[in-house]
């Protein structure tokens, strides 16, 4: 009876220090895990932060070009270093009509011709 | 059984007297007591320890699994509120959102009001230092200093050090076009919230989380063209203002949309209301005698002119005491040709008092002109009719006097004309040639075609000679009218208007463009009418902006372009 009782509370001490080493054990490898989801996180956010800086940076490049695209700079620059202008009637054909604009070969006279 | 009265024999034989009723001595067992009191000891220390182990496990776990990771503070508060591009009909960039930087303040983290007042200030000296005074010393936990900050402030804001500034990245409105189509675009408020133009029209297609950009039906090249025309225009004829529209008479988009004076989209707070004002579609004017092609299409639709009849325009005309006049008057009888070729009054108040007041105003108002324009832009306004339609309103409608409409409404009834009768709903989107509606039928196709050989005629022998360019085939009609100042028409105050639509052939662009008093100038012979100004701005528009819409040139090539073209095939 008393070595069953002596048993039983051996038993009992070694359960609660294996219940003891398991939550310890638990909580370690919990701690683990939200630690390298806490830095997956922050590396998420960082590469996040990255890609907006870098979508900012796209659009600040995109509204640049677009500045610099501007119908009345080009004209500025092309009346001031190129010296053009305005496209004129007169200055536009299709290609069937520049063709058309240019004047028929004269025929090649050939010595049995003449 | 007590320890007091109770003794176990430790023998065997103790134990058999004990049995056999001997009598029992009881003392007390102070080892016994020692051990259980100290057993009790021990399990209230196992239970404190396990109370305080199981706590701690209990709070690394909850701190572990369901506490939120602590907010890292910085200077920095990200907070973009997205809103899309808007792009013209070649996905060309006409608005977008860059991050700026805005400075916030907890004023209950301020320690001297005065002090940072006094810092700030002198970093920003355009901020009223009472009212930052004022908001720092609230003890509100967020406050605005200033908002969308250039880098160079943001570092002079970031240098100041203190600790109660904080940053936070606000998208801020660009239009990188500058001007260029201004009134079509509008402008956010600093919230970007659209307030004006397209960005108040399709508010909330741009404000939309993930929205894609919004493609207008505006040419931004065309837009250009007519926007340069039209400045180089108010310049050398000293008008007021001017605006022009460019429509698409199939498809009903409006390529371009120009109103001047205007003001630049970046730094909407600068502009003055002259400037904010869209005169093509939120000023009404009396437009004269582009309003005759109605007049002539009522005429054709009613059939109260038969087909080479002469009208006896050189006669005079008097309705209610009211003497019709002409600028040009002829001394001879006009057919309907010659009426709109040579504008006159008199022929289109004959035809409109035939046709009668119903028949007028049922046509009008088929073609929009007594309604405001139903298109996107909430910058429409209604035209001003008369109250009461007596015959003079019929007469002086005919020519464009007594009713203002805004240039946008007329092109939009003038295009609906030269459509094979059609009216098309304009539009600022972009439509594909599956979503273009069919069309409302206002005038027959035949009235139709016959109007595109009577504008056309305008232009090769009428008042709009000076808008012609060669190969382009364009029709069109001029308009001058007199202001109304004080309930009087004044000579010297003038409404100029041009209307071009090309090429001939199949009439498919409008192009409209109209001067609030021009002045005479050097060459125009001290005339100021439509002919010298708006048709000389309407040609080089034409000319400039047919090859980007791809219309190509009818041209016979003489013999003498053949020769100086050189060269051999």
């Amino acid at each position: 009876m008393r070595a069953r009782q002596a048993n039983s509370r051996q038993f009992g001490r070694a359960g609660w220090l294996i219940m003891m080493l398991l939550g310890v054990g638990l909580v370690v490898v919990l701690y683990t895990i939200k630690t390298r989801a806490m830095q997956s996180k922050a590396l998420v956010k960082k590469l996040e932060h990255r890609l907006s800086q870098e979508q900012a940076s796209v659009q600040i490049l995109t509204a640049e070009i677009a500045y610099l695209k501007s119908p009345e700079r080009l004209r500025r620059l092309a009346s001031d270093h190129l010296a053009l202008g305005p496209v004129k009637a007169k200055q536009t054909l299709t290609l069937e009509q520049a063709v058309e604009a240019l004047p028929k070969k004269q025929p090649v006279k050939t010595e049995d011709a003449q | 059984m007590s320890a007091e009265t109770k003794i176990v024999l430790p023998t065997m034989e103790g134990r058999s007297a004990l049995l056999a009723g001997a009598p029992t001595l009881s003392v007390p067992d102070e080892e016994y007591r020692s051990i259980r009191r100290a057993r009790v000891r021990i399990f209230m220390g196992v239970a404190v320890f396990s109370l305080v182990f199981f706590l701690l496990v209990a709070r690394l776990a909850e701190v572990s699994m369901f506490r939120a990771p602590r907010v890292i503070t910085n200077m920095v508060v990200n907070e973009m509120v997205q809103r899309a591009d808007i792009i013209d009909r070649n996905g060309e960039l006409l608005a977008t959102s860059l991050a700026t930087y805005s400075l916030f303040a907890d004023a209950r983290e301020v320690w001297d009001p005065v002090a940072s007042t006094e810092a700030i200030t002198a970093v920003f000296p355009d901020l009223d230092a009472a009212v930052i005074e004022e908001r720092l010393s609230s003890k509100k936990a967020f406050i605005w200093v200033k908002r969308n900050l250039s880098p160079r402030e943001r570092q002079a804001a970031f240098e100041l050090g203190l600790p109660e500034l904080g940053f936070r990245i606000e998208p801020r409105r660009v239009y990188p076009r500058g001007r260029l189509a201004a009134h079509v675009l509008g402008f956010t408020d600093i919230d970007m919230n659209g307030t004006a133009g397209a960005e108040r029209a399709f508010n909330e297609a741009l404000s939309a989380q993930g929205a894609a950009p919004v493609p207008l039906s505006i040419d931004m090249r065309v837009q250009f063209v007519l926007d340069e025309q039209l400045r180089m225009g108010m310049v050398k004829y000293e008008a007021l203002a001017a605006s022009g529209v460019v429509v698409n008479i199939k498809t009903g988009e409006i390529l371009a949309m120009v109103s001047l004076p205007d003001f630049d989209p970046n730094m909407p707070g600068t502009a003055e209301k002259n400037e904010l004002l869209n005169r093509a579609s939120m000023q009404p004017y009396e437009l004269g005698s582009t309003f005759k092609p109605i007049t002539m299409a009522l005429a054709l639709e009613t059939g109260v002119i038969q087909e080479g009849e002469l009208l006896q325009v050189q006669n005079k005309l008097v309705v209610r005491k009211k003497s019709i006049k002409d600028d040009h008057p002829s001394h001879e009888p006009l057919g309907l040709y010659d009426v709109l070729a040579q504008s006159s009054n008199r022929g289109a108040a004959i035809l409109a008092l035939r046709a009668g007041p119903e028949a007028q105003q049922d046509l009008l108002r088929r073609l929009g002109l007594f309604s405001r324009v139903p298109f996107e832009l909430k910058e429409s306004t209604s035209p001003i009719v008369a109250r009461e339609w007596q015959d003079i309103t019929t007469v002086t409608v005919s020519y464009g006097h007594g009713i203002s409409v805004t240039p946008l409404a007329l092109t939009t009834a003038l295009a609906a004309l030269l459509n094979d009768g059609l009216y098309v709903q304009p539009t600022l989107t972009r439509r594909a040639a599956s979503d273009v509606p069919s069309g409302r039928r206002v005038i027959s196709k035949a009235t139709s075609d016959e109007m595109v050989k009577m504008m056309r005629y305008v232009v090769t022998n009428g008042t709009g000679r000076n808008a012609a360019v060669s190969g382009y085939e364009i029709m069109g009609k001029t308009g001058t009218a007199e202001k109304l100042i004080d309930g009087a028409y004044d000579k010297k105050r003038l409404v100029t208007s041009f209307v071009a639509a090309f090429p001939a052939r199949d009439p498919e662009y409008l192009v409209y463009v109209v001067y609030d008093e021009p002045k005479a100038y050097e060459g125009s012979y001290g005339y100021a009418t439509a002919g010298w100004n708006a048709a000389k701005t309407a040609g080089p528009v034409v000319e400039r902006i047919a090859p980007i819409l791809g219309v190509k040139r009818t041209i016979k090539i003489t013999q003498s372009e053949q020769l100086a073209a050189g060269g051999g095939r």
